[in-house]
């Protein structure tokens, strides 16, 4: 509850504020929410399982995005970004999707 | 998930194809690892205190603002990404239509400024001319204070008190005509300046000027080449009348050089305009006082 309290009040921030972000650090952000929607998802569906921990919760969020961003970075130097920002969307969205498909387990015990 | 012992495990993960393994992994083993240890220690989730939410929550509110910044810079970008090639290529050529258009009043506005300096230039050296001019006249008409070297005269009445020996106002009149004909440019008796429309007159034993009386001694300052002003005015047939009868009374008179004179201005209700011209002619303008 309290987390998805936390949600609204970044997503209110973010519309109130509309902070700029630097031309260089922006063809990372979609990859930095992509990966961090993955972590969240693992976490919730680790909720549901009953196996959530915080710390691990925080740690996967921020090494996920912190990679991500990084990895498509990498890619860019050497050429090969749009490739490699596909292949992390494709292994990020295939996690989300299985995580999704337990989640859904869980709440509709289908 | 599954409950099998590490080697078993890792020989299962190399057997999977590439996607069923990211399937199989897509909850972070991490979870699975701290929750078989806690298992492990009997340390049940219940004891997780309070505090320990923070984090959780504050990673999940930089989360909601990595989304609403990213939908922002995406609904802020989208007008240039979405455009057409043609679009853009129309929007930089309105631009550069606008730009040239500016450019263009630009120069506009510099030719307009660079006359207009030049009009300034002129009035301004107009201007002068006519102060310096106006000035002159000033010092001319007595419409000013003026100062610079001259020469003073003192008449008085005649010690002996006869009514013969009074200095008179035609006695002062043919004083002031005679310095007027010796070149003087400004003269003033008693402190009260001579212009075109003094008149000295007599009322009773005193003399009045600029409708102010004076009295003797009369004290006459006036403006002028100090080398040859005295000369001029003896020699004038104003200054021989005068001096023959300041000599014939007996009243004192000197006339001496004199250097920094200031004479004032005449009174201000005689420099009322009473009527002028312009210099073409052809408008007049009458001016009651």
């Amino acid at each position: 509850m309290i987390a998805a309290l936390g949600l609204v009040v970044g997503i209110v921030l973010g519309l109130i504020f509309r902070p700029d972000v630097p031309t260089g650090l922006e063809p990372y952000l979609p990859i930095a929410v992509v990966a961090a929607l993955d972590a969240v998802f693992g976490a919730l569906r680790a909720f549901l399982d009953g196996i959530f921990d915080d710390k691990v919760f925080v740690v996967s969020f921020v090494s996920n995005v912190v990679i991500a961003a990084g990895i498509v970075w990498m890619g860019d130097k050497l050429g090969v970004g749009g490739q490699l920002s596909t292949g992390v969307i494709v292994v990020l969205g295939i996690r989300i999707f299985s995580n999704v498909a337990a989640i859904r387990r869980h709440i509709f015990h289908a | 998930m599954s409950q099998l012992s590490d080697p078993e495990r890792a020989a299962q993960l190399r057997a999977v194809p590439l996607l069923d393994l990211i399937t199989r992994q897509s909850l972070d083993e991490d979870y699975q690892h701290v929750a078989e240890r806690r298992a492990q220690r009997d340390v049940g989730p219940a004891s997780r205190g309070r505090a320990r939410t923070v984090p959780t929550v504050a990673a999940v509110l930089v989360f909601g603002l990595l989304v609403a910044v990213a939908a922002v810079q995406t609904s802020r970008n989208s007008s240039v990404e979405h455009a057409s090639r043609e679009q853009l290529i129309e929007r930089i050529d309105a631009r550069h239509a606008t730009v040239a258009r500016l450019q263009q009043e630009i120069s506009d506005l510099r030719a307009t400024t660079t006359e207009q300096e030049a009009r300034y230039g002129d009035l301004g050296r107009s201007l002068s001319a006519v102060t310096a001019t106006r000035r002159n006249l000033a010092a001319r008409t007595g419409w000013g204070q003026v100062s610079g070297d001259g020469v003073r005269a003192r008449v008085e009445d005649a010690p002996s008190g006869s009514s013969d020996g009074q200095v008179r106002d035609s006695d002062l009149a043919g004083l002031v005509n005679g310095l007027w004909q010796a070149g003087a440019t400004a003269i003033a008796i008693n402190g009260q300046r001579i212009t075109t429309l003094s008149s000295l007159r007599n009322s009773g034993t005193v003399v009045r000027i600029n409708e102010v009386s004076l009295s003797s001694p009369y004290t006459v300052l006036a403006l002028g080449d100090t080398d040859t002003l005295q000369a001029k005015f003896v020699q004038s047939t104003s200054g021989v009348r005068f001096e023959n009868l300041t000599r014939t009374f007996g009243m004192p008179y000197t006339m001496d050089n004199a250097q920094d004179l200031t004479l004032p201005a005449a009174p201000a209700w005689m420099m009322a305009l009473r009527h002028t011209s312009t210099d073409h002619g052809a408008m007049k303008e009458k001016e009651t006082p």
